[in-house]
């Protein structure tokens, strides 16, 4: 992986024939077992041609006057008086454009400390305040409710959301009309099935009756098929996937336990009241 | 001119000698230009660009360790000064209301442009929409034609990053180039 990568930072290099010969080899050898890399040659080349043909070297379209000139204009210009400072704006940005600009990956990593220095600094200081009065005869006034209570219905909630995400993307994949060329483009999908999957995660770690589990467990399983499949795939892998979710029987078994889940909602709601 | 050569004007200019000083920007000005002009787009602007730097590098030229070499110096200091312009330039557009005669001139203009001229306002606009890392990686490494050690150099980043810049700009070119030459066509 290492080397492939390596490699193929060294694709322009050796597509403009400045790689020495041990390099030479690796990448040779490399190109003869990577589609991708080949590919990716084959790009650069086709860039380096266009730009090649149309190059033109800027300072050869001034002639040779201007040249001879030229550093006769920097002469005047240093004899001027050192009077046009320079923008306040443009040392600011001097200042900070390696980092900001060129450096945008250390930029982030150094906001983010800096973020949570803050952020800890705020909560080292801040000193625990004590509930106010009300609070308090509330909470010897109704025991029952504590968060604990509450989590249940937060759930309930997000479980809902949870199998009604996914039975419409089921429900997109079974329905989906393939293009003439047979390819069928997954983007959305792709980005959907990858939320559900965060989700599917975070469901594992909470307690679940055993029918849910198995069920977010198959459901992950194609989620994560769904997500690592290719953007623009064709009609077999389609047909695939619809295999599993109908071998599965998913959709019948999201639509229960749909329903399950609003059941229990409502009768909640009920003895709530 | 051997390294050696460049060492000893560095040194004269530093001591104040005019003459080592102008033997430097004899030595660099062409490509300084080319690397102006691969930024900002236009020869007006890309003169002004290198006069200035030029003006910035005798004016600190005391503080120039050495370090680095001269050119990697100096290109640095033209990438500033060229992508301050730029931004200047985008800047007082965005303000600006478009001229309609100017702008149907430059519409007859191209129209009447040979193929080659059109290749070459494709090429320049394709480099114009890349992010600034890309851009500046592309115009050095791949217009300009420096080594990637010395873009590493002038853009204070590793050789890696230019690497990795430089392939994904060319692809993005690539594509940008593709899509005009549809529209083209």
């Amino acid at each position: 992986m290492m080397e492939h990568r390596k490699i193929r930072l060294s694709l322009y290099d050796y597509a403009r024939g400045e790689v020495d010969e041990t390099m030479r080899g690796l990448v040779s050898l490399h190109l003869a077992e990577c589609d991708r890399c080949r590919g990716e040659l084959e790009e650069l080349q086709s860039v380096i041609a266009i730009t090649g043909r149309a190059r033109r070297s800027p300072s050869g379209e001034r002639g040779e006057e201007f040249w001879r000139e030229f550093p006769f204009a920097i002469e005047e210009k240093l004899a001027q008086p050192q009077s046009a400072k320079r923008n306040l704006a443009d040392m600011f940005r001097d200042f900070m454009r390696p980092l900001f600009v060129y450096r945008r990956r250390s930029a982030g990593f150094l906001a983010a400390g800096l973020a949570l220095g803050v952020i800890a600094g705020i909560m080292l200081t801040q000193k625990p305040d004590s509930p106010p009065l009300q609070e308090v005869a509330q909470n010897v006034a109704r025991p029952e409710a504590t968060p604990a209570s509450t989590a249940p219905v937060l759930e309930v909630d997000r479980m809902q959301r949870y199998f009604r995400k996914s039975r419409m993307l089921l429900v997109g994949i079974e329905n989906m009309k393939t293009a003439a060329d047979g390819q069928v483009d997954f983007a959305v999908e792709r980005h959907a099935s990858r939320e559900l999957l965060q989700e599917a995660r975070y469901f594992k770690y909470q307690p679940l009756d055993s029918r849910s589990a198995k069920l977010i467990g198959d459901l992950e399983k194609i989620l994560i098929e769904l997500a690592t499949i290719k953007e623009e795939t064709g009609l077999p892998n389609v047909e695939i996937l619809r295999g599993g979710i109908q071998q599965e029987n998913l959709l019948f078994k999201i639509r229960m336990a749909e329903a399950i889940y609003d059941t229990s909602k409502f009768m909640k709601s009920n003895y709530n009241y | 001119m051997p390294a050696v050569d460049e060492r000893n004007l560095v040194l004269l200019a530093k001591e104040g000698d005019r003459a080592a000083f102008r033997s430097l920007v004899e030595l660099h000005m062409r490509k300084a230009y080319d690397i102006a002009f691969g930024v900002v787009n236009n020869h007006a602007d890309a003169e002004d660009v290198v006069q200035e730097s030029f003006v910035r590098v005798y004016r600190a030229i005391g503080s120039f360790r050495g370090d680095s070499q001269f050119g990697t110096w100096l290109y640095r200091i033209v990438m500033n000064v060229a992508l301050n312009r730029a931004s200047a330039v985008r800047s007082r557009a965005r303000f600006e209301v478009p001229n309609v005669h100017e702008s149907v001139l430059h519409q007859t203009q191209a129209r009447t442009m040979p193929v080659e001229d059109d290749l070459q306002y494709h090429i320049e606009r394709a480099v114009h929409e890349l992010p600034t890392l890309q851009r500046a990686v592309v115009i050095l490494r791949h217009i300009n034609g420096l080594s990637t050690k010395q873009v590493s150099g002038i853009l204070k980043c590793s050789e890696g990053t230019v690497k990795t810049h430089l392939h994904r700009g060319l692809k993005k070119m690539k594509m940008l180039l593709s899509y005009l030459e549809e529209n083209r066509s």
